[in-house]
């Protein structure tokens, strides 16, 4: 039974809504958003999802990797870094990222993560899957569809993942935070496309802040700072099994998703990438890993 | 943040509490400090719970006659029925965690206390009191107990036997520790800030030990980051806003007013974002979104408030108020200002002698100095500052913006010598340092609480102070009960004002500025629009006439439109008309705007067009200014009066000239002349002015 005073509330919500205008502010710069004008018709497309979060003069600001300058780690301009190392000897098939890492997106990203704003969560989520269909194309070939209902999921539904992790964070991290930034992306893109999201990997090694790291610190810093999950592999099983049967008659790989917020030297993605790929010797059936994330610097 | 929840038997029955240390709250109520024990039984329970359901709980805790004789079980039970309700707005994991079944609790009793009853000679036998007095040993004497663990071992079997004192050090670095945080509010990450500044890094691992002690002292003031109101608070918020009946809240009768969350620093209700939070495990922990510049608030982050009461210095009563005022050299008008003001304190100050008993009789007093633009407030505002020195009281001076805090420290610091004055902005290095006089940007003073006797808040109508409710709170909280706001203004806003005609407010005008010459009275040139001016790229020729006018007479010349857009394309213009004459502009949007205005101070721009941005505290003697398009909605009577006042500042030049251009004579324009006409029969009627051949003769 609801109590009398909590159906005031519900009333008082309710009129609230009805009445006010429907006028939001950008978060980013707190100016008033308009409505569709004439500058939305030269707008990226990918932008629209973002129409109701930002305002114009800051969607503009965004700057998306509009070609892959190397077909890799998603960059947009050539990289040297992949061909000293190749990224599939670390057992990673490649990276795709949404935004070049510029001042800009520092900048929202810090508010994200040290400041703890969580409003940009739905943006950079948002950004990821209207993205994520251009980017994975070249990463992995369109399966035929089997789902029935097509008109619920865009085009990009043939080439979606089975399966989302994303790179863990330490425990006490994730207590002073309160979210895991990669985590909270990773359930977004879940969510998005209803697919499982499975935490594999756990942080052993408490490591100094990546970001305060040069590349060589990076690298070793990282190196084994990730395990795999006791339970890891018991759950991948039980997720693949739940799986719907006309998948399975197509299933030749697993695709799994790597999902994280920034690929700067690719060392994180690459130490995450080296443990998972210890499945390839065990499973009859091979996993397919590409890492996914919002930035590359 | 993880607190633990605990009830406690004293005297005068069950009394619970939360602690960040149970082993403090151990030591506080059961060790008998050459004393009796402020309790006599502990019952904590073993789980952590956050902070919002700690606070929450604590009030929902109710006194059962019964309780003497409950045994563990029943305690666990009880604890759980408390936290049924807030299971529910946990993450399943969480949940888990504080179901019956895995609820425990810790029932501490003095080792030489008679028991209540039979049942519980095993549980006093319990390990937990010998874990509590090892424990607030170790606190207290850390480096010791590192160093010889062998040691304290026989320490604390000597200790078991005799009475438990809390241990000395511990003490001394919690009152250092409330000393330092005396009227500030703060989160934990800025707490860990302020310990690393004063190089109390040993304390940072403590902080939360310190945190408890002091706030069973009565010291420090725990709470969480988000607040929910109660109805009383709602309801007092609600009467204060004046027009309560308006407000679609109260209309709706069944309306549950308990339920309102805000932000327990800035204030605010609106704004918080709710989101699933590892930290408490809270599937809607609160975000304030409005103060996040600051540092994250939410629902489970610790907020600590310093309530310590420090002793006034004893009054030095020096020389009486006419002394003292004459070792500032005011002008006339200021100077019987300032006396106006220095006695509205002192009445506030004896009638809150009289009312010392009951705290809750101590309003705040305000008072508005309502001097024109260049009258000289910062002067004004010395003898205020020095009064309430002299009576042992704090001093905030509140200004808007940052450059303007660090223009007016060398001032303040030199007419203070003696005093450390504080500089606080975003960034400001000082930011943990404390003295007698502050100077802050207005956002500053969100980590403020009660923490001054005198409030001096400059330009209150300008950006960002005005019309952000979070800055007026954050204001209204850093003033002391019994202290006292003064506000400057040349333009206060309206409803100021209307409150300074109906005489509900304290306040002194300053009608003439400091060099006792009348203010320029704006001139009205009818023309058309801006923006039509651009396309037809001339400017009419009455306009024209009396620029070339100001420029011969070798008047630096501001002129200000109303759009951004426009100020580029007048320069254009400008610099075609008037060939040979250096024109620059600037807006808010321009890097380089320090920059111009220095170049223009110096003369090497003569002409300079600008915006509503340099309406305020912008001195450049000999200027003459021009107001375009002053009918724009952009531009309110006050604004059209701050930019009047840029003109005739200097004593060298008292009679520049301001001109509205504009269209229409619409209402702003005309209240701003009113009130510049106004503010000059006041001077003249009360013989502040020059006499006119004097004026005369320094005009030429």
């Amino acid at each position: 039974m609801v109590s009398l005073p909590q159906w005031g509330e519900w009333m008082e919500k309710a009129y609230g809504r009805l009445l006010q205008p429907r006028v939001s502010a950008c978060f980013v710069c707190n100016n008033k958003i308009s409505g569709p004008s004439s500058s939305t018709t030269t707008m990226e497309p990918r932008a629209s999802r973002l129409m109701q979060l930002l305002c114009l003069k800051c969607i503009a600001t965004i700057p998306w990797i509009q070609a892959l300058g190397c077909p890799s780690c998603g960059r947009s301009i050539r990289c040297t870094d992949c061909m000293r190392h190749p990224l599939p000897k670390d057992g990673l098939s490649a990276n795709r990222s949404v935004v070049q890492y510029d001042e800009q997106m520092k900048q929202w990203l810090a508010e994200y993560k040290f400041r703890g704003d969580i409003r940009y969560e739905r943006v950079m989520a948002n950004m990821m899957i209207s993205s994520y269909s251009l980017l994975f194309e070249s990463v992995w070939t369109r399966r035929s569809r089997v789902r029935r209902p097509r008109l619920l999921l865009d085009a990009g539904d043939s080439l979606l993942p089975d399966l989302i992790t994303y790179v863990p964070t330490s425990e006490a991290r994730l207590r002073t935070r309160g979210f895991n930034q990669a985590e909270q992306l990773a359930l977004e893109l879940g969510r998005a496309w209803k697919i499982p999201v499975l935490p594999l990997l756990a942080r052993v090694q408490e490591s100094e802040k990546q970001s305060m790291q040069s590349r060589g610190g990076r690298a070793s810093n990282i190196a084994h700072a990730f395990v795999m999950k006791e339970q890891a592999r018991n759950d991948l099983i039980a997720t693949l099994r739940d799986l719907p049967v006309e998948r399975w008659k197509t299933l030749n790989e697993v695709r799994l998703l790597l999902v994280d917020d920034v690929y700067t030297t690719g060392s994180t993605i690459r130490a995450c990438a080296r443990e998972i790929a210890v499945w390839n010797k065990k499973f009859r059936i091979p996993v397919a890993l590409a890492s996914y994330t919002w930035a590359r610097a | 943040m993880q607190v633990r929840i605990y009830a406690v038997r004293t005297e005068c029955g069950w009394n619970t509490g939360m602690t960040l240390d149970w082993r403090v709250d151990a030591s506080y109520w059961l060790s008998e400090d050459g004393r009796k024990a402020n309790g006599t039984k502990l019952v904590i329970l073993q789980q952590a719970v956050s902070i919002q359901v700690g606070l929450s709980v604590l009030e929902q805790f109710l006194f059962v006659e019964e309780m003497d004789e409950w045994g563990k079980r029943k305690w666990t039970q009880y604890f759980a029925e408390l936290l049924i309700p807030h299971r529910e707005t946990l993450e399943e994991s969480a949940q888990l965690l504080l179901a019956e079944e895995h609820l425990d609790v810790l029932i501490v009793e003095p080792p030489h206390s008679e028991p209540t009853s039979n049942t519980y000679v095993k549980e006093h036998r319990d390990q937990g009191y010998l874990v509590a007095e090892r424990a607030a040993i170790y606190m207290g004497e850390e480096e010791r107990a590192i160093s010889n663990i062998a040691d304290v071992h026989s320490h604390q079997q000597e200790e078991r036997t005799g009475a438990q004192r809390a241990p000395l050090s511990l003490y001394a670095d919690a009152r250092q520790f409330a000393d330092v945080m005396c009227g500030r509010l703060l989160l934990d990450e800025e707490i860990v800030q302020l310990l690393r500044h004063k190089g109390w890094e040993r304390l940072v691992p403590m902080r939360h030990v310190l945190i408890q002690f002091g706030w069973l002292q009565g010291w420090l003031e725990v709470r969480s980051g988000i607040q929910w109101s109660r109805e009383s608070d709602a309801h007092e918020r609600k009467r204060r806003k004046g027009i309560w009946w308006l407000s679609t809240s109260s209309l709706w009768p069944f309306k549950d007013k308990s339920t309102a969350a805000y932000c327990g620093r800035c204030g605010s209700t609106d704004g918080l974002n709710a989101s699933s939070c590892a930290s408490c495990g809270s599937k809607r922990c609160l975000t304030c979104t409005q103060c996040l510049n600051l540092g994250r608030s939410r629902s489970c982050a610790l907020l600590i408030r310093g309530v310590l009461q420090q002793e006034a210095n004893s009054c030095q009563q020096a020389e009486p108020v006419e002394e003292r005022l004459k070792k500032w050299s005011l002008a006339p008008a200021q100077a019987a200002a300032s006396t106006q003001a220095l006695q509205y304190i002192q009445t506030l100050r004896e009638k809150v002698r009289r009312n010392r008993r009951d705290k809750l009789l101590q309003g705040k007093g305000a008072f508005l100095l309502w001097a024109v633009t260049g009258a000289g407030k910062t002067e004004m505002i010395f003898p205020l500052i020095e009064d309430t020195l002299l009576h042992g009281g704090r001093v905030l001076v509140a200004t808007p913006r940052r450059d303007v805090v660090l223009e007016l420290k060398p001032r303040i610091e030199k007419a203070f010598p003696v005093q450390k004055v504080v500089t606080l902005y975003g960034g400001s290095p000082e930011r943990w340092n404390e003295g007698m006089l502050t100077l802050a940007t207005t956002h500053q003073l969100l980590r403020f609480a009660e923490a001054f006797e005198l409030v001096i808040i400059d330009e209150l109508d300008a950006f960002p102070y005005h019309n952000d409710p979070m800055l007026h709170r954050a204001a209204n909280r850093v003033c002391h009960p019994g202290g006292v706001f003064v506000y400057l203004s040349a333009t206060p806003p309206e409803s100021m004002q209307r409150d300074v005609r109906r005489g509900r407010m304290a306040h002194a005008k300053v009608p003439v500025r400091f060099h006792r010459h009348p203010l320029p009275v704006p001139a009205h040139i009818t023309m058309p629009a801006v923006e039509q001016c651009l396309t037809r790229r001339s400017l009419p020729a009455p306009l024209m006439k009396r620029l070339m006018h100001s420029v011969e007479r070798g008047a630096q010349v501001f002129i200000f439109v109303a759009r951004i857009r426009q100020v580029e394309p007048m320069v254009r213009l400008l610099s075609n008309q008037l060939p040979g004459i250096p024109v620059g502009g600037t807006s808010a949007v321009d890097e380089l705007r320090s920059d111009k205005v220095m170049r223009f101070r110096e003369r090497n721009i003569r002409v300079l067009v600008t915006t509503t941005i340099l309406e305020r505290g912008v001195t450049v003697p000999k200027s003459d200014v021009y107001i375009l398009d002053a009918h724009d909605r952009l531009f309110d009577a006050s604004s059209l009066v701050q930019m009047a006042g840029r003109a005739g500042r200097s004593k060298d030049d008292p009679a520049g000239s301001v001109v509205f251009g504009s269209a229409q004579w619409n209402e702003a324009q005309r209240k701003a002349v009113y009130q510049i006409r106004e503010m000059n029969r006041i001077a003249r009627r009360n013989g502040y002015l020059l006499p006119d051949e004097e004026r005369r003769k320094q005009v030429g």
